[in-house]
């Protein structure tokens, strides 16, 4: 076969393969992304799972359900596919069954939700603000204490996950004084 | 003047002021139902303290920078008493099925001698079966406040129960009564503990109205009596009471009358004859409750003199 046939044929095999590829992975991405992808691993199904099921973001006035993807996966191409990456450590840590019973899951529930919300401050409740966002707000129609404290979160710069911990699921965040806090002086401008 | 006048004028004066702190204020017929009613929930608040108000406590900023209570939790007070009486992480210790909410109707008038307070309440024919005050079975506060107590018109009674108080998260089991904060050298998320500044620096505080004035009605079975003191560094009470009370019971119903003259020689206590505004909260115990397990209502600015308040008091003849 002459080389200008062979070219032709390698390029066209090759688009093939991408497109296939992409079809494959576009496929997969799509797949992992969805909720009852993440419920398979009985550590989420019956654990934030089932607190979810108890939430706004599950069931609503409005109808409106935000799967497990929605809060936890990006929406952005290429920042979803470094999460898909990182989270091979999730299969791996299946696989070891460091949080397979419920024991486990609560020693370690704490640290794994700080590291949702370091990741969420760090990157301004980025996947919240792909449905809930401060211009799209009609403050003036909220609660009282909703449209106070989202006008003090504008002003303050504040994101959603400052004060939105423990919305979905079970609620681990420090809300009492702690021991170790007690001799923080507090300063007062009155 | 002759010497024999100065004397005249001064036993006349003497007289007359211990006619003043001696003599029962008459209880005034007052026609109750012409005066506006202004009603308020009372609510349990388990461990929530002035330290956790403001840091804790998701509303934290907005109280640090002046934000009254009621701007974001005016008719909140049923969910957060029915929810903090449950228990979690303000209330380690239950008791079984106590309500965690009292409703409560306040009146006030004036007139150029007195203020006449009335409390209505629901009885919430509650009880657990525990005495913790042997004698009296109910007792209703009354705090009283002025500007000059910057934590009130922010967090009313929150403004002076701190987190090392009796029975409070730091207490460490000691007993501690209220306190106003700057009565401290200085105040730590446990609270400000017994390092208190000097007697004369809480008299200069006293002299420039820093203190709150509270009135308690206790209620035992079959006698009502009446208390009243002021709030500094811890609770003082005056050697005779400020005000008059008068106690009725209907069905369901429970009503207190207040009477609190305009001026009086008793100190300290606020001037009333000289303030146009000031600030009220009022907390019940039921069932025979002690300390921190009674009901408390938010802050309510109350005016003498017509000007912006939640409830301006009347003038009747």
């Amino acid at each position: 076969m002459k080389p200008r046939y062979l070219l032709s044929l390698a390029v066209l095999l090759l688009t093939l393969f991408a497109v296939i590829l992409s079809i494959v992975l576009g496929s997969l991405v799509q797949y992992s992304s969805q909720t009852e992808f993440c419920i398979s691993c009985h550590e989420m199904r019956t654990t934030v799972y089932e607190e979810y099921k108890k939430t706004r973001h599950y069931q609503n006035t409005s109808g409106v359900r935000a799967g497990c993807a929605d809060c936890h996966i990006p929406h952005d191409w290429t920042t979803t596919l470094w999460r898909k990456l990182l989270a091979v450590k999730d299969v791996y840590h299946h696989l070891l069954g460091t949080i397979d019973t419920e024991e486990k899951f609560e020693a370690r529930r704490k640290i794994m939700a700080e590291r949702v919300w370091e990741n969420m401050q760090a990157n301004n409740s980025r996947e919240c603000r792909n449905c809930h966002d401060f211009s799209a707000m009609i403050i003036s129609e909220q609660r009282k204490r909703a449209g106070k404290q989202h006008n003090q979160a504008q002003q303050d710069g504040d994101t959603c996950i400052d004060c939105h911990k423990g919305i979905a699921h079970k609620a681990v965040h420090e809300t009492e004084l702690k021991q170790e806090d007690a001799d923080e002086e507090i300063q007062l401008d009155f | 003047m002759k010497r024999s006048s100065w004397i005249f004028r001064i036993v006349c004066s003497t007289l007359g002021m211990l006619l003043i702190v001696a003599l029962p204020v008459s209880a005034k017929e007052i026609d109750w139902e012409k005066v506006k009613a202004m009603p308020i929930d009372l609510f349990y608040p388990g461990q929530a303290s002035w330290e956790w108000v403001l840091t804790k406590h998701k509303g934290a900023k907005s109280v640090r920078k002046g934000s009254p209570c009621l701007e974001c939790h005016e008719g909140e007070e049923k969910a957060m008493g029915d929810l903090i009486v449950k228990g979690g992480y303000l209330e380690p210790n239950t008791i079984d099925n106590k309500p965690g909410t009292v409703k409560a109707i306040i009146k006030a008038v004036q007139d150029d001698h007195n203020l006449y307070v009335q409390v209505k309440w629901d009885a919430l024919g509650f009880t657990s079966g525990k005495k913790v005050d042997q004698q009296f079975k109910a007792k209703v506060a009354v705090m009283l406040s002025s500007e000059e107590v910057k934590e009130v018109p922010v967090a009313g009674c929150w403004g002076f129960c701190h987190s090392d108080a009796t029975g409070m998260a730091f207490s460490e089991n000691k007993t501690r009564e209220l306190y106003l904060s700057k009565s401290r050298i200085k105040l730590k998320r446990s609270g400000g503990g017994d390092d208190l500044i000097s007697s004369n620096e809480l008299n200069d505080l006293l002299i420039k109205n820093y203190f709150v004035e509270y009135w308690q009605a206790q209620l035992a079975a079959n006698e009502t009596k009446v208390v009243s003191g002021y709030i500094l560094e811890k609770r003082h009470a005056h050697k005779s009471a400020v005000v008059d009370v008068s106690y009725s019971q209907q069905t369901g119903d429970n009503t207190l009358v207040f009477v609190r003259p305009l001026q009086t020689s008793l100190a300290p206590t606020k001037k009333l004859n000289q303030l146009k505004n000031f600030y009220m909260g009022f907390a019940i115990h039921d069932d025979y409750a002690e300390g921190r397990f009674h009901y408390v209502s938010f802050a309510r600015r109350m005016s003498l003199d017509g000007s912006t308040a939640d409830y301006k008091i009347k003038t009747i003849d």
